[in-house]
């Protein structure tokens, strides 16, 4: 591609998709493949995470529900996209009447399924309970104004909206379908399908009623449409997609019982494969009907972009699937390869000629023609049932396809040569047609010469008796049309004379008015010797049914070719310079040029009516009111009328009047002979001048006209625009045969009615509202790739990198999808947040809520001894601050005991909870992130890409269920809150803000150890950069910080405080204590840790060029932006924080890191999108790896939970817990009760005597009299972090289970394929 | 729809299944939605903040800090349950819903 073409490469594909047709079409059907992509997501999810049972009950109790919506939609899918758009005010209306019947429908459906489902469906117990069918008939209504809804949002043009409200939905879905899980196991299936749809009727719903259809409702009604018309309609409609919905499913069914259940199987699987393909043009077509609604002057223009898109899309679509039939069947097994390729084959091919059948289909929605839609849909019933019986029968599962290939070819043939004509008619070159047509008009005319001759004695007889013409006489045929024969009488005794016999009223009316305007040219004085010219009556008569005209003829014949435009020209310019004068364009004159012309064409082709009117705005604008120089005209003037021999002779003067544009007269001679010579139609030639560039020629000819000082500013297009009207206005006017002659109409008519102006998207705000859901579709893209992809790993042999190892490639994709979408969206010129903000939560769900959905545990053994924390709460209803293990908790139990009231509040499994958390966490941080830098700038691009940073350099993993999580939005929000005090906030405003500060300073103090001291510090360090008096709340952050800790917390301050004050000052040592050696580590884990390292630096060495640029750029008025950085550093120096120090540093740096991250990237003027890319790029393969590198051993499988539950439900009070480490579900249940021992901890010198005597060292441990009991869980997880990690010998856990095992002193407690739990067999 | 009716909005249905004992979906999504956002709303909505996500973040943040310290006095006092903590967290919802005291001219 050349530099040159790319831009206009650029701007064809920008053009396409401004139209609004285009951008419907492409959304419906991406619709369409992104919900049955988000289907099997969904089923193969529900089939992972529910029993079989409760997939199929669920299965059929949604399919029931779909049963009862699609009996119930009652025709309005489609009515409602039919007219809505010519509703005008009525739209609301409309809208509200349709979803009140097919709501009340749907009702009645579902309760009637509701009564009568024991009989058939004794297993869907759900409706057994009144609540469960209470909620069965609510989900069917919602349901149903859930499907409704799409078609209005077709109808307004808001189609792109569909697409993004079904990935939300689809989305919701599967959230939902695994959150509910443990909730719900029997029904969970059905709750979550049916519960997003109330999340997404109800926004939709507002923005219909509230906002599209009242814009639509500015309009007034653009068509009649009583409530018999809707009846009809939606009948009709609804009649035959009950047929089309009836040939689909039955044929399967008559597959399976002619060809038996193999055959029925192929058929089954390579239909649902090539009905993907039908997709496509019922999604375009939706869009066509809605287009053709909102303009039916434009239906035509509408139907041949339709039909384009569609093929554009279903053509190579049906190839590529006919070519990789057999790839594409190799998924299911090599029988459907080898049996059912030829059958898929033929099922894609027949997608191609679909395209034409369904464009037909909705074609006829569109002109309200349900009638013809029903007899397409009956035809289908009944050749493709048929057919594909008799097909079958003979040749197997193939012979289906034959039916469908047959038969969509077959209706698709006889559609284009009748009603869709006019698609191909115009395209086909004029001697073709002529050829084609010259057989019957041939004969035709054959037959009325041969009649003609047939009244010549008759004629002659006549004519002799008036004295017109000697006994001698002889009589030669002219011209034979229609309506009329034209005959040249050479007369011996007297001048030649011209007979027209007319067989048709019209053409005798034509005659005669041709007569009054020759008399009326003999009689004008001005004209004098130009008179010779014209013919002159002689007179006229009647001969039995026929009217004949006599005049007289000139001895001269027909022009040659290249000189009838010059002679014609020649010819008529006396009579326009005679007859000239000026005239103001009203009322009788422009009912002449404009009117008039306008009432045939509209009368003789009514399916034109509705582009009558742009015609006459057209018109209108460019003449009405203007002066122009009028004259007599010919009003026909044509090659064949201008006559040569020793002068010139015009005839065919019916069309001849007074005033008249001489432009229209001499355009006209010009088009048609240009016509003649390159064998063309008239309308097509005036078409180019309608709508084409200049023409040269026929600006000579303009030019060259007495008139052309006056009239040439009318410009060539209207003047061609008048010339075309008037040439069709003549023809049809002269005969009834162009009315009915579909392809004279096509080739002359409509080649320039489906031209008038294009339909462009219209309004700037219409142009403005489309692009938000375009805007957003990096971000769902992105996610919805992202989590696919994830979903392909499995969470129980993640490995050591955890599943960066396992990711298809293609899932790095969503990643850079996401990634460069909100490059792009943030440095647009004029920033929309919602997009920005958009592309944030996204990206904090695809780190945080997507392996979530996956794992499908809790990860990380913290998350469940938090659990067990908020179990111990719920069950004593208090704390223990001396209690002997996860004290700490007991004396900061804020966290807890917020936990406990939200597990009441949510009826919820606090496991559950405690799974979704990171990702609530992860977006409560980011927007809080936000919230804190927005104190900091105005500029919001700084705003968003530093939170877009921080999220990315937040790899330490401290978003899971925990106080610190927790305690880290608060510090945000606090810290945001008494920026804003300084500058922004005073009186009542800075007096509740400044009590709120002190609230959440108080929660975080109550919940968390480390937290109030970076808070205090922030607080502190900005009271002396900012603001003496943010002193107040420092003292009060310190008061409440150091009050906790001494006066309730003291206990175990008072056991700790001695580390502590070791630690205080040594800020080397304490990070240093941070830094786990990766030369003991496997190593993926040596690389998962240099990549959390090079994360660091990456946003450290990006901060340090921000704060440069900050400095220079921003001249800040303050440095809390840069104590703000810094004061988390600060905790180096004052603990160790159990050897985690440096990571609550990076997590509380993050915010200002990405701040001034944000200020170097988007300095790089340019190349920002680009470095922001690049940074994005690099800070994510460094969270990927720091922050999931883990997961290989922090991910817990459903069989280690189990052992885990085992443990804590059934070992006695006061057992000894021995485990292989602490990683496993730990301490999540009635912890209090018993005392670990981890093996992970214990020396190196014991852990080496254990591995040398196994049997021996455990019995004597376990046999301790002072334990109730004693247990030993050893679990993968364990193991596989154990052996990543490099602690203990090697293997050290196996070689300890595989010692167990073969003890007779040891017996197995329980065993899965993940753990086993060891108890002594005789314990003394 | 505005911040009070919101917040009453949302509490009386929160109340409705909690005090009623209803289980299921309905009150997850009632109890989660109630805990993150009422009683907080009302309070971060007198703040003159500049944007919906600022707004959120606030609300999200405050309502946290509160269900923390309302959940832990409750815990100190020994009636920490799911009723009483909801009717305490309702009231400080409520409050924080009030009409603000008009200022004399």
């Amino acid at each position: 591609m050349t530099a040159a073409t790319a831009p206009a490469l650029r701007e064809r594909l920008t053009d396409h998709l401004r139209v609004p047709l285009h951008r419907s079409g492409y959304a419906l059907v991406a619709n369409a493949a992104v919900t049955s992509g988000l289907g099997l997501a969904y089923w193969a999810l529900a089939a992972r995470h529910y029993p079989a049972a409760a997939v199929g009950a669920s299965a059929a109790l949604l399919a029931a529900l779909q049963v009862v919506a699609n009996v119930a939609q009652l025709g309005f899918r489609n009515s409602l996209i039919r007219f809505v758009p010519s509703a005008g005010s009525r739209a609301p209306a409309l809208v509200r009447t349709a979803y009140t019947a097919a709501g009340a429908a749907a009702a009645l459906g579902a309760v009637v399924f509701v009564a009568v489902h024991g009989r058939w469906f004794p297993e869907l117990t759900l409706l057994d309970q009144a609540a469960g069918a209470a909620l069965f008939v609510a989900a069917a209504v919602v349901w149903m104004v859930f499907i409704l809804q799409d078609s209005v949002l077709v109808a307004v043009r808001r189609a792109t909206w569909v697409p993004v409200e079904n990935v939300a939905y689809g989305g919701l879905k599967l959230v939902l379908l695994v959150a509910v899980v443990g909730v719900l196991p029997g029904w969970g299936i059905f709750v979550s399908w049916v519960a997003p749809l109330v999340l997404l009727v109800v926004p939709v719903s507002l923005a219909l009623f509230g906002r599209f259809l009242p814009e639509l409702g500015r309009r007034p009604p653009a068509e009649e449409l009583t409530t018999a018309d809707l009846v009809r309609f939606s009948g009709g409609d609804y009649t035959g997609t009950l047929l089309w919905h009836t040939t689909i499913d039955a044929l399967p069914l008559v597959v399976l019982a002619v060809a038996g259940a193999a055959d029925g199987a192929y058929y089954a699987l390579s239909w649902t494969i090539a009905y993907a393909l039908y997709l496509i043009p019922s999604g375009v077509g939706s869009a066509l009907v809605a287009e053709a609604a909102h303009e039916p002057e434009h239906v035509e223009l509408h139907t041949r972009r339709a039909l384009r898109q569609s093929l554009l899309l279903a053509v190579p679509a049906a190839l590529v699937v006919a070519a990789a039939a057999p790839l594409l069947l190799t998924v299911l097994g090599a029988e459907y390869r080898n049996e059912a390729t030829t059958l898929l084959r033929l099922l894609a091919l027949s997608a191609i000629p679909h395209v034409i059948t369904s464009t037909h289909v909705n074609l006829c929605r569109a002109r309200r023609r349900v009638r013809s839609l029903v007899a397409v849909y009956a035809a289908f019933a009944v050749l493709v049932l048929g057919g594909g019986s008799l097909l079958t029968a003979s040749m197997g599962a193939v012979g289906a396809g034959y039916a469908w290939l047959g038969t969509q070819t077959v209706i698709a043939s006889l559609l284009l040569a009748t009603s869709l004509r006019f698609l191909w008619i115009g395209r086909v070159p004029t001697p073709l047609v002529r050829a084609l047509g010259a057989g019957p008009a041939t004969a035709r005319h054959l037959l009325w010469a041969v009649r003609t001759r047939a009244v010549v004695p008759s004629l002659h007889a006549e004519l002799q008796r008036r004295h017109l013409l000697g006994a001698d006489a002889r009589f030669t045929m002219l011209q034979v049309s229609a309506d009329e024969a034209v005959l040249r009488l050479a007369d011996p005794d007297g001048p030649p004379l011209v007979v027209k016999l007319c067989r048709s009223d019209r053409a005798r009316l034509g005659r005669h008015q041709e007569h009054a305007n020759l008399r009326a040219l003999a009689a004008s004085d001005a004209l004098g010797a130009w008179r010779a010219t014209v013919p002159r009556p002689v007179g006229d008569g009647e001969l039995g049914p026929l009217h004949y005209f006599v005049e007289t003829a000139f001895d001269a014949g027909p022009v040659p070719a290249e000189e009838a435009v010059e002679a014609g020209l020649r010819a008529i310019r006396p009579l326009h310079e005679a007859s000239a004068h000026l005239a103001v364009v009203e009322g009788e004159l422009a009912e002449q040029l404009v009117g008039r012309p306008l009432d045939v064409l509209a009368s003789a082709l009514p399916h034109l009516a509705p582009v009558v009117p742009v015609l006459r705005d057209r018109l209108d604008a460019a003449l009405a009111g203007r002066i122009v120089l009028v004259a007599s005209v010919h009003g026909d003037l044509h090659p064949g009328n201008v006559l040569a021999g020793d002068g010139v002779g015009l005839v065919d003067w019916v069309a001849a009047r007074s005033p008249g544009l001489p432009e229209v007269d001499a355009l006209g001679l010009l088009v048609t002979a240009r016509a003649d010579r390159d064998q063309r139609e008239v309308g097509d030639v005036l078409a180019d001048l309608v709508f084409g560039p200049e023409d040269t020629e026929a600006a000579d000819v303009l030019g060259d006209l007495p008139s052309a000082e006056i009239n040439g500013d009318l410009g060539q297009a209207t003047i061609a625009l008048l010339t075309w009207l008037d040439h069709v206005a003549a023809n049809l006017d002269a005969s009834t045969s162009y009315a009915t002659n579909t392809t004279w109409v096509a080739r002359n008519v409509e080649v320039v009615t489906a031209r008038l102006d294009d339909p462009r998207p219209v309004a700037p705000r219409t142009r403005r509202t489309w692009r938000w859901p375009w805007a957003v579709a990096p971000a769902v893209l992105g996610l919805l790739t992202w989590w696919l992809g994830f979903a392909t790993i499995d969470p129980r042999s993640l490995g050591d990198l955890g599943p960066v190892g396992h990711l298809p490639a293609w899932a790095y994709l969503g990643l850079a999808i996401l990634g460069l979408g909100f490059a792009w969206s943030v440095t647009r010129p004029r920033l929309s947040e919602g997009v920005v903000a958009g592309h944030v939560v996204a990206l904090t769900t695809a780190l945080y809520g997507v392996p979530v959905a996956v794992y499908g545990t809790l990860r990380y053994s913290w998350a469940w001894k938090h659990l067990g924390v908020i179990e111990f709460i719920d069950r004593t209803g208090t704390i223990d601050p001396d209690i002997a293990t996860a004290s700490v908790y007991h004396n900061w139990p804020g966290f807890f005991a917020a936990g406990d009231t939200l597990a009441g509040l949510t009826g919820a499994d606090p496991v559950t909870i405690a799974r979704w958390a990171p990702l609530a966490f992860g977006i409560a941080s980011a927007l809080a992130v936000a919230f804190l830098l927005s104190a900091l700038t105005d500029d919001r691009r700084i705003v968003w890409v530093g939170t877009w940073v921080a999220v990315l350099a937040n790899w330490v993993g401290q978003e899971y269920f925990s106080p610190q999580a927790t305690a880290f939005v608060l510090y945000l929000v606090a810290v945001g809150l008494a920026l804003r005090l300084r500058q922004r906030w005073s009186g009542r405003t800075g007096l509740l803000a400044a009590v709120l500060l002190v609230g959440l300073t108080a929660a975080i103090a109550s919940s968390h150890q480390l937290t109030p001291l970076v808070l205090t510090l922030a607080l502190g360090g900005l009271a002396v950069v900012r603001r003496r008096q943010l002193g107040a709340l420092a003292l009060a952050a310190a008061t409440l910080t150091v009050g906790w800790a001494l006066w309730v917390a003291d206990q175990f301050v008072g056991t700790e405080i001695v580390d502590e004050l070791r630690a205080l000052g040594q800020p080397v040592d304490n990070a240093g204590n941070s830094l786990v050696d990766p030369d003991r580590m496997s190593e993926g884990q040596a690389l998962v840790t240099t990549g959390g390292r090079l994360a660091v630096l990456l946003v450290l060495g990006l901060a340090a060029v921000g704060v440069l640029r900050w400095w220079r750029r921003a001249r800040p008025r303050d440095l809390a932006a840069l104590w703000l950085l810094l004061a988390p550093f600060s905790l180096l120096g004052l603990s160790g924080y159990g050897g985690e120090v440096l990571l609550r540093v990076v997590l509380f740096a993050s915010p200002l890191l990405g701040f001034f991250a944000a200020w170097a990237l988007l300095g790089a003027g340019r190349l920002r999108v680009l470095c922001l890319a690049a940074a994005t790029a690099a800070l994510l393969a460094g969270f990927l790896l720091a922050h999931f590198g883990k997961d290989g051993h922090y991910v817990f499988s459903p069989d280690e939970v189990a052992a885990a539950e085992f443990v804590y439900s059934n070992a006695p009070d006061g057992s000894l817990l021995i485990e292989g480490s602490r990683n496993y579900p730990k301490q999540f249940a009635n912890y209090e009760r018993f005392r670990y021992v981890p093996l992970e901890r214990e020396p190196a010198a014991t852990q080496r005597r254990i591995v040398r005597h196994p049997v021996r060292e455990l019995a004597d441990w376990m046999s301790d009299d002072r334990d109730e009991a004693a247990y030993l869980l050893i679990t993968r997880s364990m193991k596989e972090e154990l052996d990543a990690l490099g602690v203990g010998p090697p293997r050290f856990l196996d070689q300890i289970e595989q010692a167990l095992l073969g003890s007779d002193r040891f017996r197995v407690a329980f065993r899965n394929d993940d753990a086993v739990v060891f108890v002594l067999e005789d314990r003394r | 729809v505005t911040v009070r009716n919101a917040v009453v909005g949302l509490t009386a249905l929160t109340g409705l299944v909690v005090l009623a004992g209803v289980g299921g979906p309905l009150r997850a999504l009632a109890g989660l939605s109630f805990f993150l956002v009422a009683p907080g709303l009302g309070w971060a909505r007198r703040l003159p903040l500049r944007s919906p996500a600022e707004v959120a973040a606030a609300t999200v943040a405050v309502s946290l800090a509160l269900d923390i310290l309302v959940s832990e006095i409750l815990l100190y006092l020994g009636v920490l349950g799911t009723e009483a903590a909801f009717l305490a967290l309702a009231a400080v919802a409520l409050a924080g819903a009030l009409p603000r005291p008009r200022v004399a001219a």
